[in-house]
């Protein structure tokens, strides 16, 4: 005989042999080795032996699946087993991570939706809007809205700008079928509009719908609202231009805009049509959007610089820079052309002058962080439940080692059972989903369809993170567990190692850390919502109804309304204006003061005598408009505290100054004009009674009803045919915010879903400490402890750890919650009580959950607890 | 009654004839020597496995033989089921041979 096997060899070989019978066939292998030696020579023997090993790997892959499979079984039937034996813990960890994963899906269903803006179109990423941005004064201001010159312009001028399309939204009176006058939100656009997007027409040619002026084309709802019939192609609709009407020839049906897209309309007529007003060929004023397609490969960044150019060229030379005071050199970076992939504008809108409602990046952010919680939190108490259960689950442990369970054979066990409880926790959660969804749909404001869960790309997704968080959640358990060495599970009672408790002890605070934050996160949430809606403005909101003067008949019927609206009793003041508060102010205006150098940016509202009384503003000093000074129709001013901040000259010295030609009589204090977002801006009140565009009418306290009514009366006297339309200031004011409540209602929701799942968990893990010391409460009731006494031992130790989580939740809350309200130019503290708030909630909750069990144990009988020692 | 086939016969009588010795390589060098014909690994073990599962054979893993390190192999001995089959084919065989006594090679 000559050399013996590489042992490598043999090794190999091994790996592939069934286990029990590796040492026999391992010997056989070994006798034919040394035959073959002997015949042939090592080196044939050794390959003789590979050619074996392979020849055994097929077989080695099938048997493993088989026993693989053999073994699964067993383990789902010992898993069954326990679901059995203790209904109540697997109750409880399915309910919490059915919940869990309910608000999880729920959320993904809605950053998914959210993220989805605008991607349907086929050229999203080619479709840029242009966006003017100045940075020439200490505030950077960025307005989607550019003037109709741009778009074409921008064309000529840039190879590699391909297409454009203007978009601009009005509200225009058509009249229907039936004859009704009524106002409606219409978008003027281009044609371009059907080729460079992807919004389709039903019926009607794409290329050239919107190419006429004088065209129009609606979505089918609308259709049967203005015509009653779907059958509408070349029918004509009025349209009250100035005086009279305007002939709209229908080219087309639109298909309805998906939800989904940043821009929403219904009726598009062609933006042609207005033209020949000389509205569009101009840089002067910005009133439209305007989207252009790019190049199929341009690039974004190397164009963006050299549209600087462009606006210095057409809209603002350098010269009128320099007049403004601007000396710095840079002043290419002051005036800017950007360009906002259209994919972006939903979750990065403008702060004003959007073309519609946006979304919000910081709230995807935002859900998306407490969707990762809740399954977090969910998580722990999965671990927490299983290796509490460890005493149980000891003697499983020791028995299957003792007959020759691998450790690896017990992991896959206690993963599989983890895996299985998330699973079926996800069957649990996607029911929650399909009962809790129209509500859902209700609160968020979207249209989240079944369908859009139950396809290919999100299923997959969801069970793929079901399955992880089964694995990450079943990990510490399988590792723990099997760490058992049976003879010590054996000899002994008690498990070694008081370290699972103290492991234990951490994820029980984590989790309260957790919910404390959140708890001081939701609570600050609302103080701001509340204070944002009944923050004083500067003015009273309350009981002042708004009309808005659509035509030229309201306007010159104006005096004779107000006159017998005065009459009325129910009424105190009425007044008309250009803007009302909640109004977006185009156009603001640099003014100089006469005895000041400063030039300011002030916005105008033209106002008439009662104005200031109407909303009832405060004088700060000098005089309100009075129809005592008859020069006060000559040209005066009122400006407010923020205005006078600017041209840093005290009160005294403004009133009786001039601008632009018009007496200063008064300051007003600051009063928001607009949303709470944005600081309050230098604002100017002009005297001019004939620019009537919103008529105020503040009612006395009485019955708002009846005085409603009264005015309707009294409107239809004096404009006989015009529909009455008004509302009030306080709910058009609490409409800004109506983003801002929905997204602090889902919030409240979605973190008491989670505090929810903390206690579910602190319930579960309370059950099993009770139970493991119900002999020591035995000994202790025997010995003469009282009731109370017992109770309090126990919820000591949860109390200590809620304190202990509280520490630590605090500052984290406060960050957070102070980063957040940075976005409110007005806001709220993150006041202390919150804190303490949050404090008293989380060990009630605490308390309350611990105590059931608690109370349970210290009433039990201590005889029971005590017969089988 | 199980009918043994031709080569479970052999392996059952090379069992019996190794004695103590019949484990896989023994039972096919023997095989191969007698019957001057060569069996493969396979022709043998496969058999021989049948026959441990269906009672006819006892099997026992052997101690690993102390020198050059060798392994253990299991070792396989006629069981009472054995031999109560082989006496069946046997008497099969006689039966099915009347007549035919005196014919020899």
């Amino acid at each position: 005989m000559g050399k013996q096997i590489p042992a490598i060899l043999e090794k190999i070989l091994g790996l592939f042999l069934p286990e029990k019978d590796r040492e026999y066939l391992l010997g056989n292998y070994e006798y034919l080795f040394y035959e073959k030696e002997n015949e042939s020579g090592f080196f044939a023997a050794c390959l003789w032996y590979i050619w074996h090993i392979l020849k055994t790997a097929p077989s080695f892959i099938i048997h493993n699946i088989f026993w693989g499979g053999v073994m699964l079984k067993n383990y789902l039937k010992i898993t069954w087993r326990n679901f059995i034996r203790y209904k109540v813990y697997t109750g409880l960890n399915i309910f919490g991570l059915a919940i869990g994963l309910a608000a999880c899906i729920l959320i993904f269903l809605w950053v998914q939706d959210e993220l989805s803006y605008d991607k349907f179109h086929s050229r999203s990423g080619r479709i840029f809007r242009t966006e003017q941005r100045y940075s020439y004064t200490s505030e950077i201001e960025q307005w989607p809205i550019t003037s109709g010159a741009f778009g074409p312009t921008l064309v000529e001028e840039y190879p590699e700008i391909v297409d454009f399309t203007r978009i601009w939204r009005q509200g225009y009176r058509l009249k229907d079928y039936r004859n009704m006058v009524n106002q409606y939100d219409i978008v003027l656009t281009d044609n371009s509009i059907f080729t460079m997007f992807d919004f389709n027409l039903l019926i009607g040619d794409e290329s050239t719908a919107l190419v006429d002026p004088e065209t129009v084309v609606m979505t089918p709802e609308k259709a049967k609202l203005l015509f009653g019939t779907t059958d509408i192609i070349g029918k004509i609709l009025p349209v009250e231009w100035g005086d009279s009407y305007i002939d709209l020839k229908v080219t087309g049906l639109l298909e309805p805009v998906p939800h989904n897209s940043h821009a929403q309309f219904d009726i598009v007529i062609s933006i042609a049509t207005f033209k020949d007003g000389g509205n569009l060929d101009h840089f002067k004023w910005n009133f439209l959007y305007t989207y252009v397609l790019l190049e199929d490969n341009a690039n974004v960044s190397e164009l963006e610089p050299k549209l600087s150019a462009f606006m210095f060229k057409h809209r603002f030379p350098p010269e009128a820079l320099k007049a403004r005071g601007v000396t710095e050199d840079n002043i290419s970076d002051m005036v800017q052309l950007k360009l906002k992939p259209v994919t972006s504008i939903h979750l990065n809108p403008c702060d004003e002058w959007e073309i519609g409602p946006q979304g919000n990046s910081a709230s995807v952010f935002m859900f998306s962080a407490i969707a990762l919680l809740i399954l977090l939190i969910a998580c722990i108490n999965f671990i927490n439940l299983s290796t509490a259960r460890a005493k149980k689950k000891a003697k499983e442990v020791g028995m299957r080692k003792a007959i020759g369970a691998y450790t690896h054979q017990l992991w896959k066990q206690f993963l599989s059972e983890s895996v299985v409880i998330t699973l079926i926790s996800l069957i649990v959660a996607l029911l929650f989903v399909i009962i809790t969804l129209p509500s859902f749909n209700s609160i968020s404001g979207k249209l989240l369809s079944l369908g859009s869960i139950f396809n290919l790309e999100y299923m997959s997704i969801i069970i793929g993170v079901t399955v992880l968080t089964g694995l990450l959640a079943g990990l510490y358990p399988a590792v723990y567990l099997s760490s058992f060495s049976p003879t010590e599970i054996f000899r002994s009672r008690e498990i070694a190692g008081g370290g699972k408790s103290v492991f234990r002890r951490y994820m029980v605070v984590s989790q309260f850390v957790i919910s404390i934050t959140l708890i001081v996160s939701t609570i600050t949430i609302n103080n701001q919502m509340e204070y944002i809606q009944t923050k004083s403005l500067g003015f009273d909101r309350e009981n002042v109804i708004v009309i808005p003067a659509v035509n030229k008949t309201i306007r010159d019927n104006y005096n004779s309304l107000r006159d017998k609206l005065l009459s009325s009793s129910g009424i105190k003041y009425v007044s008309s204006s250009t803007r009302t508060p909640g109004d977006n102010h185009y156009g603001d205006q640099s003014y100089k003061l006469s005895n000041s150098d400063k030039n300011i940016n002030l916005t105008f509202i033209s106002v008439d005598f009662d104005f200031i009384n109407t909303y009832d503003i405060q004088l700060l000093a000098g005089r309100s408009f009075s129809r005592e000074f008859g020069t006060d129709t000559t040209g005066t001013l009122v400006i407010n505290e923020a205005a006078l901040r600017k041209f840093e000259i005290p009160a005294e010295e403004m009133i009786g100054s001039t601008l632009n030609g018009m007496k200063v009589v008064g300051v007003i204090k600051d009063f928001h004009f607009k949303s709470l977002h944005k600081e309050v801006e230098p604002l100017v009140l002009i005297l001019d009674e004939d620019s009537v565009d919103g008529i105020s009418v503040r009612l006395s306290s009485g019955n708002k009803i009846s005085i409603l009514k009264e005015i309707e009366r009294f409107w239809d006297e004096v404009n006989p045919g015009q529909d009455f339309r008004f509302n009030f200031i306080d709910e058009r004011l609490n409409e800004q915010y109506a983003a801002e409540v929905k997204t602090s209602t889902l919030f409240v929701i979605f973190s008491s879903l989670s505090i929810l799942v903390a206690c579910l968990g602190l319930f579960g893990l309370a059950a099993f400490t009770t139970e493991e010391k119900t002999k020591e409460i035995g000994v202790r009731k025997v010995l003469g402890a009282s009731i109370p006494n017992i109770f309090l031992n126990l919820v000591k130790q949860f109390t200590k750890w809620v304190i202990v989580a509280n520490l630590i939740a605090w500052p984290l809350a406060y960050y957070i919650m102070d980063k957040w309200l940075q976005n409110f130019a007005y806001r709220t503290e993150v006041s202390s009580w919150t804190f303490i708030i949050a404090a008293i909630v989380a060990l009630i909750i605490a308390i309350t959950t611990v105590s059931f069990q608690s109370v349970k144990a210290a009433l039990a009988n201590p005889i029971k607890s005590l017969k089988y020692e | 009654m199980k009918i043994l086939t031709r080569q479970e016969e052999l392996i059952l009588l090379t069992v019996h004839q190794l004695g103590d010795e019949s484990h896989l390589i023994n039972i096919r060098q023997y095989l191969i020597e007698n019957t001057d014909r060569d069996w493969s690994v396979s022709s043998v073990y496969v058999p021989l496995d049948r026959l441990a599962q269906i009672g006819c054979l006892n099997e026992r893993i052997g101690d690993p033989i102390g020198k050059r390190g060798r392994r253990a192999v299991k070792y396989y001995s006629l069981s009472e089921e054995g031999k109560e089959a082989l006496a069946n084919h046997r008497e099969l065989t006689n039966r099915f041979w009347e007549g035919l006594e005196g014919i020899s090679r």
